[in-house]
């Protein structure tokens, strides 16, 4: 009696008729897979065949297994490439701290005019990257517009200077990442359902109390992708310590340019890149370990 | 809405979650054969065979041109910045106007080019696939790349019967240049010379040597760039070694002694994108300069010294060549030979501002001088009287070439240099 009731289920009839319809799904992902094979294995496999041979630029390069290209590459580079870590580091959480507020403040402040603040955030990438990293230059000179009263007012010794140390290429990475980690916090505090906030005052929960216990949490998911937006691509950055750095602010980014543009060393660049990609998963995994989340990128689409 | 996330809670794991199961290994094996592709892929080496003496180079040649014809257009690509330019519309370029009511060949001119590195890694799997770049004309610094250019067979010779201008007119300082003995593959566009620049208002004296760059005055405020072949070959000069003769001990101890000067804390940074500015501002007060930076800068209101020192500066060259790949060689042969005319040689400088290849321009510039007024008269008169523009024989006395480095040779270099501004 129960098998007849079960062979009526709709979904059961239709699956009987067209018995290729279970592949449905895998054909419409099929593209997906072909692009990816195309535009990301393939290149990968590339890199990683590059960075394991050695030979020379005009008489070209052999595969040769040459695994000691990695560690040759961390023993001369290893500092830089803690350096782009701290660096990136210090730049994302310096973007989460005045990100947060920022997404906060649109989210739940900015009432009718929310969309506006949004294309303001963003006005700024409508001007090249290496303008406005160079625009940082204009405004931290020496004399410039902002050191230059504070130096004339004395609060400042003649000295001082921002510009060729860490704390302007850190700035210049806070800036230019910013919006990377305001969006994602927004999206996330705009999906906080107001009930929820309005039930937590119901139950006696002072202001702080809500935020902590109840809007925080529900966020996390945002600042947990905006730091995996800013951080990476901050670590790898070469822009602003080329542009605000100074003797001893180069970032592995800087290195790799080098090695492949003016050197045309493949496979030492391929090799650094792949070691930064490493570090970049090792740093991003342990991130999400220690926040207690288990799938990465489960928590980052969320 | 109905549903709230909230973080997800660490997942209980057990010992048996870090066992290798099947599906494990199957991973492995999986890993193993990606691993196998690897083996078929590598980099063909596309070196030529660059032909020496002159009956090869005469038959290299013949092979080239034999056949040749104009076509009446003509697509050159060059530096930001480095030809005349019309003060009334600066997308018209007087010397090319000229060049086509002349000659009928119509010029597509762009300014794509921002260093020999990036350049070289945009064009380089158009000419390694075969294609043309687009261009029959570009500029080449005389550097390690132009010899890559011509190791890689990329560059046509030149037939000098078709380049009679530049016999009369090039200067015999900048002709049979050690990176193109004989001209074979390059002719020079521009020329300059890297110094000292310095502020003397801030610096409060004369800079004289190379080791001022270590006065304890300018602590924090020298300029140094990015650079292992200007800064490698500057070390040389400042250790008191010609750098085209130098050996690689000569080398460490140019390093060493810009170890010495970075250690010291005496330099800002080291950057060629920013140093003009910064010296401009005052962030610097002493730099690493090209010549035709300072007399632009200058130009502008600063009050910038340029200074060979005494014991040398770098003479460097930028070159004309014809990509190997070009569809209309002869006519860029044709734009090579007009450029060399005194008078066309004197628009450019008088807009570029750097050293001149043909000496014959500073005439013309004077006798240009003379029929302007005014501001343009000043500007002028500066330059045909500087030695910025046309250097002093006391002058080129003191200008030294850039080392020529083989592959090896660069290796070393490389890693002799670079890790002092890489640090």
């Amino acid at each position: 009696m129960e098998r007849a009731v079960r062979t009526d289920l709709p979904g059961l009839k239709r699956r009987r008729r067209r018995p290729g319809a279970a592949l449905a799904p895998y054909w419409m992902i099929l593209p997906g897979w072909l692009w990816l094979a195309a535009f990301f294995v393939t290149p990968v496999i590339v890199m990683v065949s590059l960075s394991l041979q050695t030979g020379d630029f005009i008489d070209g390069f052999r595969q040769t297994f040459h695994f000691s290209t990695y560690a040759d590459v961390v023993r001369t580079y290893h500092v830089q490439l803690v350096r782009s870590l701290v660096y990136g580091a210090a730049a994302t959480v310096a973007c989460a701290l005045i990100g947060y507020p920022v997404a906060y403040w649109i989210a739940f402040r900015a009432g009718r005019h929310k969309s506006v603040f949004l294309f303001l955030l963003l006005l700024p990438f409508f001007v090249s990257f290496v303008i406005r990293t160079q625009s940082w230059n204009v405004v931290l000179a020496d004399n410039g517009v902002l050191l230059g009263p504070l130096k004339d007012w004395g609060l400042l010794s003649a000295d001082f200077h921002l510009l060729a140390t860490p704390y302007a290429v850190i700035g210049g990475l806070t800036y230019n990442f910013l919006p990377f980690m305001v969006l994602p916090v927004y999206v996330a505090l705009e999906r906080v359902d107001p009930k929820v906030v309005e039930a937590s005052t119901d139950l006696y929960a002072s202001r702080t109390g809500t935020f902590l216990r109840v809007v925080l949490p529900l966020s996390l998911p945002g600042v947990f992708a905006g730091v995996l937006l800013t951080f990476v691509p901050a670590s790898a950055d070469y822009v602003n310590a080329g542009i605000l750095g100074g003797p001893s602010t180069t970032m592995i980014g800087n290195i790799i340019q080098t090695e492949y543009f003016t050197n045309l060393d493949y496979p030492g660049a391929a090799a650094l890149s792949f070691v930064l990609m490493g570090a970049l998963l090792l740093a991003v995994f342990t991130y999400a370990r220690a926040l207690g989340t288990d799938d990465v990128l489960e928590a980052a689409a969320r | 809405m109905s549903e709230y996330s909230t973080p997800a809670a660490p997942r209980l794991r057990g010992p048996a979650e870090r066992r290798l199961t099947r599906r494990g290994l199957l991973r492995a094996a999986l890993g193993a054969a990606a691993l196998a592709p690897l083996a078929a892929c590598s980099v063909p080496g596309a070196r030529v065979h660059v032909p020496t003496g002159k009956a090869e180079i005469a038959a290299a040649v013949s092979d080239f041109w034999t056949g040749k014809k104009g076509s009446g257009k003509l697509d050159f690509v060059n530096y930001t910045q480095y030809i005349d330019v019309d003060p009334t519309d600066q997308s018209r370029h007087p010397t090319l106007d000229a060049f086509t009511r002349r000659s009928g060949i119509e010029v597509a001119y762009d300014e794509l080019i921002d260093d020999s590195a990036s350049w070289f890694g945009k064009i380089q799997p158009e000419f390694a696939s075969g294609q043309g770049i687009g261009y029959d004309l570009m500029v080449v610094g005389g550097d390690s790349y132009l010899t890559k250019y011509i190791q890689l067979g990329y560059l046509a010779p030149l037939d000098h019967s078709r380049l009679p201008t530049f016999a009369q007119y090039g200067g015999a300082a900048f002709k049979n240049s050690s990176f193109d003995p004989g001209n074979v593959y390059t002719v020079p566009w521009q020329s300059g010379m890297t110094g000292i620049g310095y502020d003397p208002a801030r610096v409060g004296r004369k800079i004289t040597s190379w080791q001022d760059l270590l006065d304890p005055k300018l602590h924090g405020k020298v300029g140094m760039w990015n650079d292992a072949v200007q800064m490698g070959n500057v070390a040389l000069l400042a250790v008191g070694v010609d750098p085209e003769t130098s050996t690689h001990a000569d080398w460490r101890k140019a390093a060493a002694w810009l170890r010495k000067q970075r250690d010291a804390g005496m330099v800002r940074s080291y950057s060629t994108a920013t140093y003009q500015s910064s010296l401009q501002r005052g962030d610097l007060a002493a730099s690493l300069v090209y010549s035709g930076d300072v007399f632009q800068a200058n130009q502008s209101g600063s009050q910038l010294e340029f200074v060979i020192p005494d014991e040398g500066g770098l003479l460097w060259t930028d070159n004309l060549c014809i990509p190997s790949t070009a569809a209309h060689p002869v006519d860029a042969l044709t734009y090579m030979d007009y450029v060399y005319r005194p008078e066309v040689a004197a628009r450019i400088s008088e807009t570029v501002q750097f050293v001149c290849p043909v000496p014959a321009a500073q005439k013309v510039v004077a006798r240009d001088a003379a029929a302007a007024t005014g501001k343009q008269h000043t500007v002028l008169d500066a330059l045909s009287t500087s030695p910025l523009v046309f250097p002093t024989e006391a002058d080129e006395s003191k200008l030294r070439h850039l080392r020529v480095l083989d592959e090896e040779e660069e290796k070393q270099w490389n890693a002799l240099f670079e890790p002092i501004y890489q640090a």
